[in-house]
């Protein structure tokens, strides 16, 4: 964990605000259970804005989602999630947003479209086999 | 099957969740029954991204989470089997808020008042009834029709004397601010204050304080506002401060806020103001004007922040048959369909129309919004110099039809044909325009 949270304070290639909710989150993880790796594993997997996150952990704190709700139910965040209401100046950027976490949401990283996961994995071996190739 | 596969338990009770947020929030349907809830299911947009995945949801898949997840799907959907409709499926946060709205309504309708007004009030509702005489007199409508009014302005400052709660309904004309002013009057006459006016819209509110200035009642009247003015700034004006306002003022009001954009803060908002009762707003009279246009969020909240045992009348007033608020539920016809069955002495239809004569083309063209059965078709038998039909095709034979009923009408005005700089400036002074007493045709912000 030192080592990570020594990794990205040294890493300038990410914003100042970011690096601080990756060390929240680290922080937040440090001497947990292994559910945490899980749920960390998880929102990982899911595509939300710095502010969801953030949310996330503080409705775990104030009890309101449980981690292992989180993990075992994941679609539970349709209806444990509230987005904050009082959004700072910026917030208004897209990746400071706080939409609703809907069903669509959590659908694209949760059940995968096989279509897409095809073409995905026959465009980054095509993509490979040209660098490899020196094509690239 | 794992909870994240297409049809796993979990994700369908999220996706009944979102289709009953959706219907509440979008189509201001609060209670859905499980056909429809079904086919809103199977219409998701997301079921076009995941359609070789998603098999159909069929009644049975609910049966089995019902049977299987009830204890999930209770925390956050409310539901009853309804003997003609099948289930009915209903948001917890809105079961809440009308529950809220119910349990104010009912001990409104248990509160125990005097069957038979005393002396005092007795002889208030004749010098008020006696005073509408007189206005009356004046006014172009028959003898018939004045009767018929004064009888029935008669009844409803008995039964608003008699009762916790009455409403008020009616079509254009039929005297609704009219009535609102003279309760004012009848309650301020016996005593009974401090009496808050509220209406959804700021127009509304307006209209009712000009009216009530011309009748020197305004003094009477602690607080007449819109009800979001009511809910975000009432704290702040009752109790200016220099030092800075009360933490709970701004606490409560932040709350209210939230609530307002989001239906899933109502419960945090009523924790709140049940943990903080000596926040809650005590008026004694209680009149909701344009009540139909206010939505379930907005009469849940209200109904928390004033204190309904301390409150002794509510006076809901609006008209059913305008549409639907733009929101949660239509709370005003709800309300009025439920006293039908038990109170239906507590709710007053006023039909006659005071604005104008009865069997007139004005008179007709009114009705068409009050009832299916006039379609504009039968108006052609009520032409007259009160109502002329105009067809037109198309936007700009709208436009230039309009221009030339504003040239003709003004035209007898100003004696000649006048250009368009000359009309649009004829209209802004008679909006402009100080009636005085004496030619009381036009009110400057009255409907026209």
């Amino acid at each position: 964990m030192k080592i990570l949270l020594n990794d990205l304070k040294q890493d300038s290639g990410i914003d100042s605000y970011a690096k601080y909710l990756i060390a929240q989150i680290i922080e937040f993880i440090r001497d947990r259970g292994s559910e945490y790796f899980k749920a960390l594993e998880l929102l990982c997997r899911l595509d939300l804005a710095y502010a969801q996150i953030r949310n996330i952990i503080r409705d775990n704190e104030n009890k309101k989602i449980s981690i292992e709700d989180l993990i075992n139910y994941p679609y539970s965040l349709v209806y444990t999630y509230v987005p904050q209401h009082d959004l700072q100046e910026r917030e208004w950027f897209a990746e400071f947003m706080d939409f609703n976490l809907d069903l669509y949401l959590l659908d694209i990283p949760l059940i995968p479209e096989s279509i897409l996961c095809e073409l995905h994995a026959i465009i980054v071996a095509k993509i490979s086999r040209s660098f490899n190739s020196g094509n690239i | 099957m794992p909870l994240s596969s297409p049809k796993s338990p979990d994700r369908l009770i999220a996706a009944i969740y979102e289709v009953l947020y959706s219907k509440a929030l979008f189509e201001g349907v609060t209670a859905v029954i499980e056909k429809e809830l079904i086919d809103a299911i199977n219409k998701m947009q997301v079921l076009s991204l995941y359609h070789r995945a998603w098999p159909e949801v069929s009644k049975g898949d609910i049966d089995n989470i019902i049977a299987r997840h009830r204890d999930i799907l209770r925390k956050i959907i409310h539901y009853v089997e309804d003997l003609s409709e099948g289930r009915i499926f209903q948001l917890k946060h809105v079961r809440e808020i009308e529950k809220t709205i119910e349990e104010a309504i009912k001990k409104l309708l248990s509160k125990e008042l005097p069957i038979k007004p005393d002396i005092n009030a007795s002889e208030c509702i004749e010098y008020i009834i006696k005073s509408i005489s007189n206005r009356l007199s004046e006014a172009k409508v028959s003898e018939n029709q004045k009767k018929e009014f004064l009888s029935i302005q008669r009844s409803i400052y008995e039964k608003a004397l008699r009762y916790g709660l009455i409403v008020i309904t009616g079509g254009a004309g039929t005297g609704k601010t009219e009535t609102i002013i003279n309760l004012v009057e009848l309650f301020s006459r016996i005593g009974k204050k401090p009496i808050y006016i509220v209406t959804p819209t700021g127009k509304s509110a307006l209209v009712i304080e000009e009216r009530l200035r011309k009748r020197n009642l305004l003094k009477d009247v602690a607080f007449i506002s819109t009800i979001h003015r009511l809910l975000y700034s009432y704290y702040f004006e009752k109790f200016p401060s220099i030092t800075g306002y009360k933490k709970e003022f701004r606490e409560l009001v932040d709350l209210i806020d939230k609530t307002l954009n989001d239906i899933r803060f109502f419960n945090e908002f009523k924790d709140y103001i049940n943990r903080n009762s000596d926040l809650k707003i005590q008026p004694k009279i209680l009149i909701i004007d344009e009540a139909s246009m206010v939505d379930e969020i907005l009469l849940a909240l209200l109904f928390s922040i004033v204190n309904i045992d301390s409150l002794e009348h509510l006076i809901i007033v609006g008209d059913s048959n305008q549409l639907p608020p733009i929101g949660f539920g239509k709370p005003f016809v709800d309300i009025i369909d439920f006293l039908k069955e038990k109170y239906e002495d507590q709710v007053i239809v006023l039909e006659t129309p005071i604005r104008f004569p009865i069997q007139t083309g004005i008179w007709a063209f009114s009705q068409t919004f009050t009832s299916p059965d006039n379609p504009i078709d039968v108006l052609e038998n009520y032409i007259d110099d009160t109502l002329k039909i105009h067809y037109f095709h198309g936007i700009d034979d709208l436009k230039d039809k309009i221009t030339s009923i504003l040239k003709e009408l003004l035209s007898e005005i100003v004696g000649s044909y006048p250009s368009k700089f000359e009309i649009l400036d004829l209209l802004n002074t008679l909006l402009e325009i100080d009636l005085s007493e004496e030619q009381p045709s036009l009110e400057k912000i009255d409907k026209v």
